[in-house]
C-alpha cells in the first residue's frame, strides 16, 4: 500500500506522451526535460510519492484522533472551585441532554462523523490507488472531492475552543482553558487535509484505465 | 497493456519517475512521531492514576461520575470515576481516583463525607457547593497503616471535629431524641468548648446517645460529678419581682446547646477520661435534682387530706428548699394511727449544708430535738394556687403544743400541723357561706331608703345651718360676756373632782377587778358554748349520751339465745 504501483500511463494522456504539468506554473512540458522550461521547477509525471505520503500522514491523523477523543478538549473552571473537563463526545452527549439539538448534531458531524468519513474515503482511495480494491473510477473522484470540500469544516470544532477560551476569561467566576485534545484536534484536521491534498487522483484513473484494459485483455483472451 | 508496450521508450522514461517513488519517504517521520507521542501520552496517562479507592455512601446525591472531586482541606486530590448501586442496593458505590500524590493521604483511619449544602441549626455549611457542586471530601487518618486500593465507608454527616483533634470525648445519654443535633455546642457557663460530634440511637436501650467533644484546654472541665443539661429551654420565672424570662442564645434554641457544670455544694471528683458516659438532663433543674444525695429520712404524719401532693414535690425550710417528697405510702404508717397520711421525705445533703441551720444538722439529732420542742413542725403549703400543688414547708410555730420527735422504725417522725392553707379553705367556706345568706337585696333597698332619708336630711340640714348660725352668733354673745371668763376656774374645778371619781373606778380599783372577772367569765362562757357547739356538730348524740363514752349501739337481739 505504501508504494504506488508501476501502472503505465493509458494511451492519449499527456503522461503517455510523455509530458507532465508542472506543478508550479501548470505548464505542460515533456517530461523528459526534468525541468520545467518556464519556472524551472522538477517536473513529475504523478505527485511525488503521492500514496505514500498520503497513507503516512492518514496514519498519523489517525493515530492523533484517539488521544482526540479520549481527552477532555476544553476545561471550563467555574465558581467554586470545580473544574469541568468535556471530552468531544461528552459535550455532544450534553448539548443532546440539553435539547440542543442542533448544536449536538452540528458537533457530532463535524468532530466525528466528517474526520471518519474523511479517513475511511483517503483509505479507500489509497487501497484504490494501490490497486488493492475495485476501481469505479467516476465515484472515487466524487469521493475525493467531498474529501478535499467537506474536510475543512471539521475545523469548526477547534474554532469553537479557540472563540470560547477567548471569549470566555470571566476571572473567577468561569474560565474556560482549551484541552489537550483541542491540539491533537486540530493535528487531526491538518493532517487529514495534507493528506488530502498529497493524493493525486491522477493514480486513481491510472489505476482505472489499466483495469479496463486488463478486462479487456481476459476478455479478449477468452474469446 | 499492448498499447502501453508499443510506446516502450515513454515507460522508459516513465519508470525511474515511479521506482524513484518507492523509496522511504521521509514523511513517514510524521506518523511514527504521532505514534510515540501517542504512546507517551497514554503511558503518562497510566503513570499519573494514583490509586483507585471503593467508598459506600447511603446516597450518591450530587456525585457526577468523572466531575465530582474528591478534596482534601478544599484542595483537588482525585475524582469520582464511577458510581453504581452496592449489589444489596442498601448503599451507593462511589469508585474514587486520586491523584497519585494524594496516595500517602489514604490510611485507617481515612475518613470520607459528601460536603453539600446544608443548613443545620444556626450553621450553613457547603454554600459554595450550591455553584460548585458536592464534592467528597477527605480526611487522612492520623497514624494507622496505610491504605491502597481499599474500601472505606462514607460518613452521612460530615465530622464536627477532625479525627487528630485530641480532647476529651464523652458519651452523653438522653432518653429522646432531637434534642440536641449534631454540631451542637457545648456551653460552660456561657462558654462554647466543644461541640456534639454524633447521635446514635440505640433501639435496644430507647435511649440516644450523644457523642460530644470537649476541646483539650477544657477537658479538665469535666468531673466525675459533672452535669450534662440542654439548654435550650426558653425559661419563664414568675416571681414576687415579676416576670423573668431566661433565654439562651438562639443557636442554643436552634440546635439545643449543652450545658455543663457541678451543682452548688457538690465537690467536683476526678477528672473523667475518654468515653466515660453521662445522663443528659433536659433542663438545669432536673440536673440539679439529679445531685440528690438523701441525708436521712423522715416520717410526717398528716391529718388531712394531701390531694396536690406529689412524689418529688420539694421540701422546703422557711422557703429554702431542703429536700423532697420521696414516698407517700401507708406501708410507712405506724400501727394505731391509721387515719394519718404518712409521707416520707428526703433532706438532701448538699442542700443541707447550704441552706439548714447547722444546729439541726447534726448527726446525734439532738439539735433536731431541741427545734422541734421549740416548735419545728412540718406543714402541708400551697405551692401554686390555681394547680393546688402542695409542697412540705417546715417551719416554727410558736403556738403549736409542746412535742417531741420519736423514731418509727429508723425514720424520724417529725410533728405536723394542719397547714395554713387548710385552715384558710375552711374559713373561706364559712365565709363564703355567710355571704351566701346574706340578704342583699334587702339591704339595698335599704341603702335606697337611707339615700331617700339623705335627701330630706339635706334639706333638713341647711336649715340646721341657718340655726347653727344664729347659734355662733347667741355663742358669740354669751362668750363675750363676762361671766365667761370666769368658767375656766370651775372647769378646773369640776376636772379635779371628776379625777377622784374616776380613780375609783381605776385598774387598782375594786369596781375594775369585778369588772374584768366578770368579763373573764363571760369570756369561757362563750368558749364553753363554742366548744359544745363543735362537740354537737361533730356527734349529735352527745347531748344524750356524753361526750367521752363509746357511742351505744342497740345490741342486735341474738336469736340463739
Amino acid at each position: 500500500m505504501s508504494a504506488p504501483s508501476p501502472v503505465p500511463p493509458w494511451v492519449g494522456s499527456a503522461a503517455a506522451s510523455g509530458l507532465a504539468s508542472c506543478h508550479v506554473c501548470d505548464l505542460v512540458s515533456p517530461l523528459e526535460k526534468g525541468h520545467c522550461p518556464r519556472c524551472g521547477a522538477h517536473l513529475h509525471g504523478r505527485k511525488v510519492e503521492g500514496v505514500q505520503r498520503t497513507v503516512a500522514l492518514l496514519i498519523a491523523s489517525m493515530v492523533a484522533y484517539i488521544p482526540a477523543n479520549l481527552m477532555p478538549i476544553m476545561v471550563v473552571e467555574q465558581i467554586g472551585g470545580s473544574s469541568e473537563r468535556n471530552t468531544i463526545l461528552e459535550g455532544v452527549v450534553t448539548f443532546w441532554q440539553l435539547h440542543a439539538y442542533p448544536v449536538a448534531i452540528t458537533i457530532f458531524v463535524a468532530s466525528v462523523v466528517i474526520p471518519i468519513l474523511k479517513m475511511i474515503a483517503l483509505t479507500w482511495l489509497c487501497a484504490a490507488a494501490g490497486g488493492w480494491v475495485r476501481i469505479d473510477a467516476r465515484r472515487l473522484t466524487r469521493i475525493y472531492w467531498l474529501t478535499e470540500v467537506v474536510g475543512r469544516w471539521s475545523m469548526v470544532d477547534v474554532f469553537v475552543v479557540a472563540v470560547m477560551v477567548t471569549l470566555i476569561q470571566l476571572g473567577n467566576l468561569m474560565v474556560i482553558h482549551p484541552g489537550p485534545a483541542a491540539l491533537t484536534f486540530a493535528g487531526v484536521v491538518i493532517l487529514t487535509m495534507f493528506a488530502a491534498m498529497s493524493f493525486d487522483p491522477r493514480l486513481i484513473w491510472d489505476r482505472a484505465y489499466a483495469e479496463k484494459n486488463q478486462l479487456r485483455q481476459t476478455r479478449g483472451g477468452e474469446e | 497493456m499492448s498499447e502501453a508496450m508499443e510506446d516502450g521508450d515513454r515507460i522508459e522514461i516513465a519508470q525511474p519517475e515511479l521506482r524513484r517513488g518507492r523509496r522511504m519517504s521521509p514523511v513517514w517521520i510524521v506518523p511514527i512521531v504521532a505514534i510515540l507521542l501517542g504512546a507517551w501520552l497514554f503511558y503518562r496517562h497510566l503513570a499519573e492514576q494514583g490509586p483507585l479507592i471503593q467508598v459506600s455512601f447511603h446516597t450518591a446525591e450530587g456525585i457526577v461520575k468523572g466531575k465530582t472531586e474528591v478534596r482534601c482541606r478544599s484542595v483537588r486530590v482525585g475524582v469520582v470515576e464511577s458510581v453504581r448501586l452496592a449489589e444489596n442496593l442498601n448503599s451507593v458505590e462511589v469508585s474514587l481516583r486520586l491523584d497519585p500524590e494524594a496516595a500517602d493521604l489514604l490510611t485507617e483511619g481515612s475518613r470520607f463525607w459528601v460536603v453539600r449544602p446544608r443548613v443545620s441549626g444556626a450553621t450553613i455549611t457547603g454554600l459554595g457547593t450550591i455553584i460548585s457542586g458536592a464534592y467528597i471530601a477527605l480526611e487522612p487518618g492520623v497514624g494507622g497503616a496505610e491504605k491502597k486500593n481499599a474500601r472505606f465507608v462514607g460518613l452521612e454527616q460530615p465530622p464536627v471535629t477532625p479525627a487528630g483533634v485530641p480532647g476529651l470525648r464523652l458519651t452523653l445519654l438522653a432518653d429522646r431524641g432531637g434534642k440536641a443535633e449534631v454540631g451542637a455546642p457545648m456551653l460552660y457557663l456561657g462558654n462554647e468548648v466543644g461541640r456534639v460530634e454524633r447521635s446514635v440511637f440505640d433501639p435496644a436501650s430507647g435511649r440516644v446517645a450523644l457523642k460530644a467533644f470537649i476541646k483539650e484546654d477544657y477537658a479538665g472541665l469535666v468531673t466525675e460529678h459533672t452535669r450534662f443539661w440542654l439548654d435550650n429551654v426558653v425559661e419563664v420565672e414568675v416571681g414576687a419581682d415579676g416576670f423573668k424570662l431566661k433565654m439562651p442564645s438562639l443557636a442554643s434554641i436552634v440546635t439545643g446547646g449543652i450545658t455543663f457544670g457541678v451543682p452548688a455544694g457538690v465537690d467536683h471528683g476526678m477528672p473523667v477520661d475518654n468515653n466515660i458516659s453521662f445522663t443528659l438532663y433536659n433542663d438545669e433543674a432536673a440536673a440539679v435534682e439529679s445531685a440528690f444525695e438523701s441525708a436521712g429520712e423522715m416520717l410526717l404524719l398528716f391529718d388531712q387530706s394531701i390531694r396536690g401532693l406529689a412524689v418529688g414535690a420539694p421540701v422546703e425550710f422557711r422557703g429554702l428548699p431542703v429536700g423532697r417528697v420521696s414516698g407517700i405510702s401507708f406501708q410507712h404508717a405506724p400501727k394505731g394511727s391509721e387515719h394519718l397520711v404518712p409521707v416520707v421525705i428526703q433532706l438532701n445533703k448538699y442542700l443541707l449544708e447550704d441552706q439548714f441551720p447547722k444546729d439541726l444538722r447534726d448527726e446525734g439529732r439532738v439539735g433536731l430535738k431541741r427545734a422541734v420542742q421549740k416548735g419545728l413542725r412540718a406543714s402541708l403549703k400551697s405551692g401554686n394556687l390555681l394547680t393546688g400543688q402542695l409542697f412540705v414547708e417546715l417551719d416554727y410555730y410558736e403556738s403549736s403544743n409542746i412535742a417531741d420527735i420519736r423514731m418509727e422504725g429508723d425514720m424520724i417522725v417529725l410533728p405536723t400541723v394542719e397547714s395554713g392553707i387548710q385552715l384558710l379553705e375552711g374559713k373561706m367556706v364559712a365565709l363564703l357561706n355567710k355571704l351566701e345568706n346574706l340578704d342583699v337585696e334587702g339591704v339595698l333597698a335599704k341603702i335606697g331608703e337611707a339615700a331617700e332619708e339623705g335627701r330630706g336630711a339635706l334639706q333638713r340640714s341647711e336649715a340646721v345651718l341657718e340655726e347653727a348660725r344664729d347659734a355662733v352668733a347667741a355663742i358669740r354673745v354669751v362668750v363675750e360676756d363676762d361671766s365667761f371668763s370666769r368658767l375656766p376656774g370651775d372647769l378646773r374645778e369640776t376636772l379635779a373632782e371628776l379625777r377622784t371619781t374616776l380613780e375609783g373606778m381605776g385598774p387598782n380599783s375594786r369596781a375594775y377587778g369585778d369588772l374584768r372577772r366578770t368579763m373573764d367569765e363571760l369570756r369561757s362562757a362563750a368558749r364553753s358554748i363554742e366548744r359544745m357547739a363543735a362537740t354537737i356538730d361533730d356527734k349529735p348524740n352527745s347531748l344524750i349520751f356524753g361526750k367521752g363514752g363509746r357511742t351505744v349501739v342497740p345490741k342486735a337481739v341474738r336469736v340463739n339465745e
